[in-house]
């Protein structure tokens, strides 16, 4: 996959990376590129190469040359093979201007695993020079179109390490990752018609959740796994139903009677609440459910069509589709004081999914002709396009 | 008694003048007992093309092979009465009750932007459908609906549902059974346009209907 930057923070910081490996050991992730890769594409961070930076993350550094050179902060560290197929790595994060170290932490590790080691590097980094979490370690999973069939695939956020969940002739849509990031629920029309299924990310392994008569759709897990809430037509009209996460034969419960279009629920993080769209007031708006009480309000009041909810992990966000003549957009609305800000330009937005730090939102849309997936941050200041073979669509982000 | 019988003809055949001819039963066809029997006017156009199918009014008394249907003269009311069926007017019950059983060609309809409402002249066809269903008990049919590729997936699929309720429910309106339909949405899909602009879209936005034995 490919990762552009579009945009980036009016003041970057200015980061000397020191190779982690002298020679470059053949067949190994490079360490200090996938640090680096990771840092520039948060749009908060300019890489420098310092050529006097050594291998070893106690080398001593000319700091006088590297202040000269504008360096904010410099990032030492190694990489030291043992046996095994074990790999130790470790980092020092040093601040140029004060000439001391900032944190330092060491690795101990299979070696399949470096790139993660090295995803954490960047968090530890971000974490250290900005005060907020990166959106560097965890993974994604998206639907790539190619060739007539579809594919559901997780890969790492930068994503390598990509692998097919499932592979399907017939279209997925909507994957939901589960609380604990081991599940995904996801709509599969391989019956000609959808149905929702939950699978096993480590095994395969998979189940029907929702198989009634009907459509079977829009999959959102409740805060403790135990059960999701979906939409069915088996009452003829698209409404909400809670059904259990195992799949056990049972009635679905019907949450609400709208006789309108009720569809793509998904739970605040806190459990009490659901958001869903609805178009019961005449047009697609953004609506929500208090679960303790049943009573609902209406959220969305600009344009005629606001849907795709989808809320941060801190609660205080949620990112939406919104219509602004004609064009689909990614929206974000704080839900404290019910402003809205239209984050994108493009025209054909789809599927926001918040990263865990609560500060980016990964989306899917229409690029030169094809389906590529994006991210922006809730700020609208920096944006990446993500390409690969393929149309790519239907992006969710793993809450871990 | 004599009088008594008169007065129950006179009354059956004023009732049967009276009757809208899309509520006379078909499936009556079979062994029809009872003289409730009404001359079903088939529409013009379905009467042309069965004349077509059938070779001619002649063919009429053949089984028809393709849908395995028996077909059987209706007996005329007995003892006569001003409107009792003459043998011309057993024929065009004939004639009509082959028209009726042809499946019509018109399978896709369509659909404004964001919109479940079916076109005016949607009715006709589905009228034929409907009267074919209704001949046919053991004729399954499979609605899909469909959308245009703007906007949430999701909402699409529930639009497409609503797409795919609006034939069934014209049906079902019309008489046929609910279990000899299912509708289905596949929501944007499987467009049949893959471009990105209104004549594309336009052709994306329909129902369709399947007989799931083709």
């Amino acid at each position: 996959m490919t990762i552009e930057i579009v945009g980036g923070a009016a003041n970057r910081i200015v980061l000397a990376v020191g190779p982690f490996s002298s020679p470059a050991i053949a067949g190994q992730d490079d360490v200090a590129q996938i640090v680096s890769d990771d840092l520039a594409l948060s749009g908060q961070f300019r890489i420098v190469n310092e050529p006097s930076l050594l291998v070893g993350d106690k080398a001593a550094i000319g700091w006088g040359r590297v202040r000269q050179n504008g360096v904010d902060a410099v990032l030492l560290g190694q990489v030291i093979p043992l046996p095994n197929n074990t790999i130790e790595v470790r980092f020092r994060l040093y601040d140029a201007v004060r000439a001391i170290q900032i944190n330092g932490f060491s690795y101990t590790l299979p070696a399949r695993a470096l790139r993660d080691a090295a995803h954490r590097i960047a968090e530890e980094v971000h974490l250290a020079l900005l005060g907020a979490p990166g959106a560097f370690a965890g993974r994604v999973t998206y639907v790539v179109k190619q060739g007539g069939r579809y594919s559901l695939r997780v890969s790492d956020v930068d994503g390598h390490n990509a692998f097919a969940v499932v592979d399907s002739a017939e279209p997925i849509i909507s994957p939901a990752w589960s609380p604990d990031g081991q599940q995904i629920a996801y709509v599969s029309f391989e019956e000609r018609r959808p149905i929702v299924y939950v699978q096993q990310v480590s095994d395969g392994r998979r189940w029907a959740v929702a198989r009634f008569r009907g459509s079977n759709s829009a999959p959102t897990w409740s805060p403790d796994g135990r059960s999701l809430v979906v939409a069915l037509t088996r009452d003829q009209v698209s409404q909400l139903y809670r059904v259990d996460a195992s799949g056990k034969e049972g009635n679905p419960v019907r949450l609400m009677q709208s006789g309108a279009i009720d569809t793509e629920p998904v739970y605040s993080p806190d459990g009490r609440f659901i958001f869903f769209t609805s178009d019961r007031g005449g047009s697609p708006q953004i609506y929500r459910l208090e679960v303790a009480t049943n009573e609902v309000q209406r959220i969305t009041f600009d344009g005629a069509y606001n849907t795709s909810p989808t809320v941060s992990k801190d609660g205080q966000l949620m990112a939406f589709v919104h219509r602004d003549q004609g064009a689909f957009r990614i929206a974000v609305m704080d839900l404290a004081s019910r402003q809205i800000h239209v984050l994108t330009e493009t025209e054909h937005d789809q599927s926001p999914s918040f990263a865990p730090n609560n500060r980016v939102i990964l989306y899917a849309t229409r690029s030169r002709g094809k389906g590529v997936l994006a991210t922006v941050s809730v700020d609208g200041k920096i944006k990446q396009r993500l390409t690969q073979e393929g149309d790519l669509r239907e992006p969710a982000w793993s809450p871990l | 008694m004599r009088a008594y019988l008169a007065v129950l003809l006179a009354l059956l055949v004023m009732g049967c003048a009276t009757k809208p001819s899309k509520e006379a039963p078909i499936e009556s066809i079979a062994g029809v007992a009872t003289p409730k029997a009404t001359p079903i006017k088939a529409p013009a156009k379905a009467a042309a093309a069965s004349t077509k199918a059938a070779g001619g009014g002649a063919a009429v008394t053949q089984p028809l092979q393709s849908s395995g249907v028996q077909v059987k003269p209706l007996d005329a009311p007995v003892g006569g009465g001003a409107n009792a069926a003459t043998p011309v007017a057993a024929d065009t019950a004939k004639s009509a009750v082959v028209a009726a059983l042809a499946r019509p060609s018109q399978r896709v309809f369509l659909f404004d932007y964001d919109s479940a409402v079916l076109a005016p002249d949607s009715h006709q066809v589905l009228d034929v459908h409907g009267a074919y269903l209704k001949a046919n008990k053991k004729s399954e049919v499979l609605v899909q609906g469909h959308t245009d590729e703007r906007g949430s997936r999701e909402y699409n699929l529930a639009l497409g549902q609503r797409r795919a309720e609006s034939i069934k429910q014209a049906l079902v309106l019309l008489g046929v059974p609910d279990a000899q339909l299912e509708a289905v949405s596949l929501g944007a899909e499987k467009p049949v346009s893959e471009g990105h602009d209104e004549a594309d879209w336009m052709k994306n936005r329909r129902s369709v209907l399947l007989y799931k034995d083709e």
